[in-house]
């Protein structure tokens, strides 16, 4: 063969080689170039059922794979109750993030990603949790990924499953101290030595080693409590050698207990009515009011609550605010019973208790002219010197304003005391008394403080005076102890005088005063800031001036009263509060002046009546009444709702992701919707969640809520005077008791939407975009190259034109 | 290219010409490199030149960008949408002819028509001839979600607050609102539940609502198949709601509300219940269950025992009872051995929140069995560790227990008929005794008064050149052609030059 021929051999083998590179490019699989990872977008579970790193560590090691295979930095989305975009640089595992990580709503991540990855146009997203969504709405929201043509992939990450919860099985109905069983799934205990801890709100009703032989599921046996009603059952798995509470599901379920209506009776002692009402089958939880404090879900128990001739200060400040939420939202029954110590006298006058009642309290009597003895304190403590606070100048102040606000038929005097006492002003009408008084008022605070010898005195004047009433003011900021002045007080209640003392000052012995005073129907006002004297000593000038019609008075019926039994006639009363119905109250009796003495309103949810003469000293009569145990038990029962003009029945049709709950109402005989019913719901806090109601049928409405809280919540409904409240769990059990990954997960795979990550890497979903990507470049440049050489090869010619290689060829 | 062409200057041109003698050729003195230079390259060069510009061309990743102009035209399909205006066309018909109209004048472009009841499916603009309204809420597609190849247009009359809103965000680029009748007196639903009292007597309710701009009078008609149940005049202002309540004895056929006369909206001026929905549900007990059993469901005033045939629920009991696969059953299992259940007998959670755990009966006994439960099955009701009663929620649910329900001592307590009647609402998904039927439309969907009009302030940026296309694979088909060709050509010409060197 001659050179030529090899030469063209060889430039045709080139191109040959050059096909099979074109060929290879074609046919070849890709392996970098021109391919490209989807944009990566990580939706990480944050919540409290992920072990805590876990999701993000593995989100981590993917995008560092993926940052091989892609230019562009994968993007974060962080989840649990709520989804937060990160975007492309988050770096550091992120904190709480300020969300609700007893959720997770997977839906919401899944919303919140979407956007970017349709603009990003070739995308995925990568689910890294469990898959316990407590959303209620991941499958729409995987359902618009789809339609959105953009892959979901999971990839199920959680935890070991350590000891927990599970699953409960609950009696169909407990009655009230009668036993009953329920049973716990114990899960994942392996086996350590637990015990199971369980609790009806904060009565333990059972602690109980799960021993070895009774798991996975444990019997908790001849349970019983003692409170009826709509009772929380809260459960606690504790390791019995560290004492660690290694599970809680608090609460687990709310669990109905049937007994009967339970009131709370604010009392100083046992009263009639108290007597009443547990004979009458009611169970009573009896208090005293002073320093008297309820949490507000406490107060949940009660049908109706009852203030036995209570003062306003007793209990505790925010006690008023609990029972007027409790009275207007949830509709607690309020029955209230004057007394010496309550409604004018009890400081009711512009309280929220007054706002309530079916009365409003009259005004101090003018009518009445009382003889008020004013004893002001002036031994060196109450000097300015020693406080640093003119407390003589207040008290003057306070007892010059306190006079002249009294009617001018009163006859007032004033004495000043330290060890020993001296009239200042002797008795002068209280019109003349004021200004007579700034003349009078010259003393200097010094010496002691002895009351025996000031109260013997006082009593001495005031027997002198001519007014029916006789009400001695006392100020004072100190005493000696060891003076006997109990039998003073005495002889002063059975002398017909009246006692109120204000304690001035935070050093005020303001128990021994109460001690002494109380039981002699004296009251004790603590002035803590001196500056608040003159208010203090106003009200309480006004409280015991409080009008109260006294005298034996026929109870006459103004309206059928809605206990429903036969009276014929009713007790006489010695004493009344006087007050005037409010507009939209009903006066079912009354004396024959009119004036109420048993009323009765709405408020809202609640009901409320008011007893004016009460059950104790001031209508004797009554407590010994034949049929006051009905009368009580009717009242008790009004207030509370229970006997009301409907049958209400409320069914909860579903929780998630809307709270859909039916609400039946009728009468003995036919459906009755005539009118909307008031629904509330609120959560444990107390707080109203939005809510819409639809006539749906017959008989029913339905209410639907479109609300994300969990965990207890209360309807409320009123209709036809009657309401019914109903308790139920909206739980986040998928947080709390769901452990490992979620079962629905391999559901969604199966039903397409989620697609299973490929743990063997991330290259794996470069495959699809093969057909796409589908010429390989570097064997195109290699077919190049080939065919050039062929050219070259072929082109011998060249080699003979350049000037070395012509010159060999000529020799 | 032009070394490619000195290189076919330099080559020989064609094969060897053999000649007799070289005397012609002894005058010629050029020698060297002027002796081999052609005159003119060879012609081959525009084939290889071809060959290496199309093979360096697919080397660079050519893309040719084809900008695609189609438009998404989205329909709203609610019912509203259905108002015959006073040409006679619904509102949708309109919607579809202004596009239609717009469309035709701009034949570059592609339209594709969807609706937002819920339908993935795409239709060519001239295919829709009728439509159905959606039966739930606009299934609108999440904000920045909407393709960005395509620009979307809206077809909508106005009267959906969620729409216009979601339109302003979507980035909708043109929005067409039709319609402008304003008056509408809508049957909002008609409702039928059991009387308190009298089981075999229905309260019906019907609720009227004048969503006009003005007072109404309309003629409401009640029916019973053809029996007229009620008829009378409703006078409403406007927004008024009326509500019109009857009882009537438990009817055969069908009850129909109407409205006379018509309106704009027709679809929303009558409203049947379908008599399946109000008379006793059919239960076919298996002939090996017992009296006791039969009894219970016969005295159901919802349930009624009947044949195989037609029957929504099956009861089945014994030992090797079949379980149906296309309707409902309720399987008692038997063994003919049975002990008094246990005192720790407890509902499940999920019984309770499902509103089925109901006191048992004094002495209720269960078969010497074991429950099967399966994993995606639900204990509703259990003894210790073993499942007395379990439920299947699949598509047709089953559930199984293995109570003894033929005990002639529990079966006269009241417990029970409700424990049966409990069994048989949970095979039949609802609580039947007193079930409502009913049928209604959403209030806000009769509204037709165009009260929420869209705004397309911020349109969709719609990427103009939409996805490039890699024309690689095309070159290199030609470069391959080429290259063959080459190929072909090259060995044809050695071919000569061989013969050519064997003859001289």
């Amino acid at each position: 063969m001659s050179r030529d021929a090899r030469y063209r051999l060889v430039a045709i083998v080139l191109r040959c080689l050059a096909i099979l590179a074109l060929l290879g490019a074609w046919l070849l699989p890709s392996l970098r170039s021109g391919q490209q990872l989807p944009q990566l977008i990580g939706l990480i579970d944050l919540s409290d059922s992920m072990p805590q790193g876990l999701a993000w560590r593995r989100w981590q090691a993917v995008r560092d794979q993926a940052r091989q295979y892609s230019g562009a930095e994968p993007s974060t989305v962080v989840f649990a109750g709520e989804a937060q975009v990160l975007g492309a640089n988050a770096t550091d595992a992120p904190a709480s993030m300020g969300l609700d990580m007893r959720r997770s709503d997977i839906g919401a991540a899944i919303r919140a990603a979407l956007p970017q990855a349709v603009d990003a146009g070739h995308a995925a997203l990568l689910l890294i949790s469990d898959g316990q969504d407590s959303g209620g709405t991941m499958m729409q929201a995987l359902q618009q990924a789809r339609e959105s043509g953009v892959p979901v992939y999971i990839a199920p990450t959680a935890g070991p499953i350590d000891p927990h919860i599970g699953s409960l099985d609950l009696p169909a109905n407990v009655q009230q101290q009668q036993a009953f069983s329920l049973r716990a799934e114990i899960v994942g205990a392996g086996a350590r030595n637990l015990t199971l801890r369980a609790a009806l709100d904060d009565e333990t009703i059972a602690t109980r080693a799960v021993p070895a032989q009774e798991r996975p599921s444990l019997l908790l046996s001849k349970l019983t409590t003692r409170r009826s009603g709509a009772r929380l059952l809260n459960l606690e798995l504790i390791d019995s050698r560290s004492g660690a509470v290694l599970d809680t599901r608090t609460p687990a379920a709310i669990i109905n207990v049937a007994g009967p209506p339970a009131a709370l009776l604010l009392a100083q002692g046992e009263t009639p009515l108290a007597s009443s009402l547990r004979a009458g089958g009611w169970e009573v939880d009896r208090h005293s009011p002073r320093g008297f404090a309820i949490a507000r879900e406490r107060l949940e128990r009660y049908q109706t609550l009852i203030l036995d001739d209570v003062h306003a200060s007793a209990p505790r400040a925010q006690f008023w605010s609990d029972v007027d939420w409790a009275v207007r939202r949830r509709g607690l029954g309020l029955v209230v019973l004057a007394g010496p110590r309550s409604f004018a006298s009890g400081g009711y006058r512009g309280t929220q208790l007054e706002d309530l009642l079916p009365v409003t309290i009259e005004p101090p009597g003018r009518n009445n002219a009382a003889a008020l003895l004013f004893a002001i304190d002036t031994s060196g403590s109450m000097d300015s010197r020693s406080r640093g606070v003119d407390r003589l100048a207040y008290a003057r102040a306070a007892t010059l304003a306190t006079i002249r606000a009294q009617p001018p038929t009163d006859q007032v005097a004033v004495m000043f005391f330290d060890v020993m006492p001296r009239l200042a002003l002797g008795w002068t009408s209280a019109g003349q008394a004021g200004s007579a008084l700034e003349k009078a008022w010259n003393t200097q605070a010094s010496g002691g403080t002895q009351l025996s010898e000031t109260l013997r005195q006082a009593s001495t004047l005031l027997a002198l005076a001519a007014q029916p009433r006789r009400i001695l003011v006392l100020v004072t900021d100190g005493f000696a102890k060891n003076e006997p002045l109990a039998p003073q007080f005495a002889a002063m209640q059975r002398a017909g005088i009246e006692v109120t003392a204000l304690a001035v000052g935070q050093d005020a012995q303001v128990e021994s005063l109460r001690k002494l005073l109380e039981p002699v129907g004296g009251a004790v006002l603590r002035v803590a800031e001196v500056a608040e004297l003159p208010q203090f000593m106003r009200a309480g000038v006004d409280a015991r001036r409080a009008a109260i019609v006294r005298g034996t008075t026929e109870t006459r019926v103004a309206l059928a009263p809605p206990m429903q039994f036969e009276v014929t006639s009713w007790p006489e009363v010695q004493a009344y509060a006087l007050t005037r119905r409010r507009d939209d109250a009903q006066v079912w009796l009354r004396t024959a002046s009119g004036a109420p003495l048993l009323a009765g309103r709405y408020v809202e949810h609640g009901r409320v009546a008011v007893l004016t003469a009460g059950a104790g000293g001031w209508a004797p009569a009554w407590a010994e009444w034949a049929l006051f145990g009905q009368f009580a038990a009717g009242l008790a029962t009004w207030v509370s709702g229970t006997d009301g003009e409907a049958n209400i029945s409320i069914k909860i049709g579903a929780v998630m992701p809307d709270i859909v709950a039916d609400i039946d109402i009728s009468n003995a005989s036919e459906w009755r919707d005539t009118t909307m019913p008031a629904v509330t719901l609120q959560n444990s806090s107390g707080d109203e969640l939005p809510v819409t109601l639809e006539k749906y049928a017959p008989g029913r409405f339905r209410m639907r809520a479109t609300t994300k809280t969990t965990g207890l919540l209360k309807l409320t409904v009123t209709a036809a005077a009657t309401t019914k409240n109903v308790f139920f769990l909206r739980n986040d059990f998928a947080e709390h008791g769901g452990r490992g990954v979620s079962q629905s997960m391999t559901a969604l795979q199966q039903a397409g939407l989620l697609q299973p990550w490929p743990f063997t890497g991330v290259d794996a979903l470069l495959a699809p975009h093969h057909a796409t990507q589908p010429i390989e470049r570097s064997w195109l440049a290699l077919a190049l190259c080939l065919y050039l050489t062929a050219l070259l090869v072929d082109s011998r010619g060249v080699w003979r034109a350049l000037p070395g290689v012509a010159r060999r060829a000529n020799k | 290219m032009p070394a490619i062409w000195w290189l076919h200057r330099t080559r020989g041109h064609g094969a060897p010409l053999a000649v007799a003698s070289l005397v012609f050729w002894e005058l010629n003195r050029e020698t060297g490199q002027a002796a081999d230079r052609a005159q003119y390259a060879d012609p081959a060069w525009r084939r290889r030149a071809l060959l290496v510009g199309l093979l360096s061309v697919a080397l660079a990743a050519p893309l040719l960008t084809v900008e695609r102009k189609r438009v998404i035209v989205w329909l709203d399909d609610g019912l509203s949408m259905m108002t015959r205006e006073h040409n006679g066309q619904q509102r949708w018909q309109l919607g579809v002819a202004q596009v239609q109209t717009l469309a035709s004048s701009q034949p570059g472009r592609a339209f594709a028509l969807r609706t937002l009841g819920g339908s993935q499916a795409q239709l060519p603009l001239t295919r829709l001839s009728s439509l159905r309204p959606r039966a739930a809420e606009a299934d609108l597609p999440a904000i920045g979600t909407l393709d960005r190849n395509s620009e979307h247009w809206l077809v909508t009359d106005g009267t959906d607050a969620g729409l216009a809103t979601w339109a302003g965000k979507a980035g909708i680029a043109r929005v067409f609102v039709t319609g402008s009748t304003t008056e509408n007196v809508a049957l909002l639903a008609l409702a039928a539940r059991p009387d308190l009292k009298t089981a075999s007597r229905l309260a019906l309710e019907v609720n009227v609502a004048n969503n006009g701009a003005s007072a109404a009078t309309r003629t409401l008609e009640l029916f019973a198949g053809k029996e007229l149940l009620l008829r009378r005049t409703l006078r409403m202002q406007p927004d008024e709601v009326l509500r019109t309540r009857l009882d009537i004895a438990r009817p055969q056929a069908a009850i129909e509300a109407r409205l006379n006369p018509g309106d704009a909206l027709e679809l929303d001026d009558s409203l049947t219940l379908h008599p399946d929905s109000f008379r006793r549900q059919r239960v076919a007990v298996s002939a090996n269950c017992g009296t006791a059993l039969r009894k219970a469901i016969a005295a159901h005033p919802q349930y009624a025992i009947a044949d195989t045939a037609g029957a929504e629920l099956h009861v089945a009991c014994g030992a090797a009872a079949a379980t149906a696969t296309d309707v409902a059953q309720l399987t008692i299992l038997g063994s003919g051995n049975s002990q008094v259940v246990a005192a720790d007998t407890l509902w499940s959670q999920a019984a309770i929140d499902a509103g089925v755990a109901v006191p048992l009966p004094a002495g209720l006994r269960a078969q010497d069995l074991r429950l099967a439960v399966g994993p995606a099955d639900q204990v509703l009701l259990r003894t210790g560790d073993a499942p007395l009663v379990s439920v299947t929620n699949a598509k047709v649910r089953q559930v199984q227990t293995i109570l003894d329900l033929d005990s002639q001592a529990v079966s006269r307590q009241p417990e029970f008929a409700l424990l049966i009647a409990t069994l048989l609402d949970t095979v039949s998904g609802q609580a039947q005794l007193d079930r409502i039927a009913r049928v209604a439309v959403d209030r806000v969907a009769t509204r037709i008064a165009a009260t929420h009009l869209p705004k397309t302030t911020d349109p969709l940026r719609v990427r103009s050149d939409a996805q490039p296309i890699d024309i690689t694979a095309w070159l290199l088909a030609a470069v391959l052609c080429v290259l063959l060709w080459d190929i072909l050509a090259t060995t044809r010409q050695s071919r000569a030059i061989g013969r050519s060197e064997v003859g001289l």
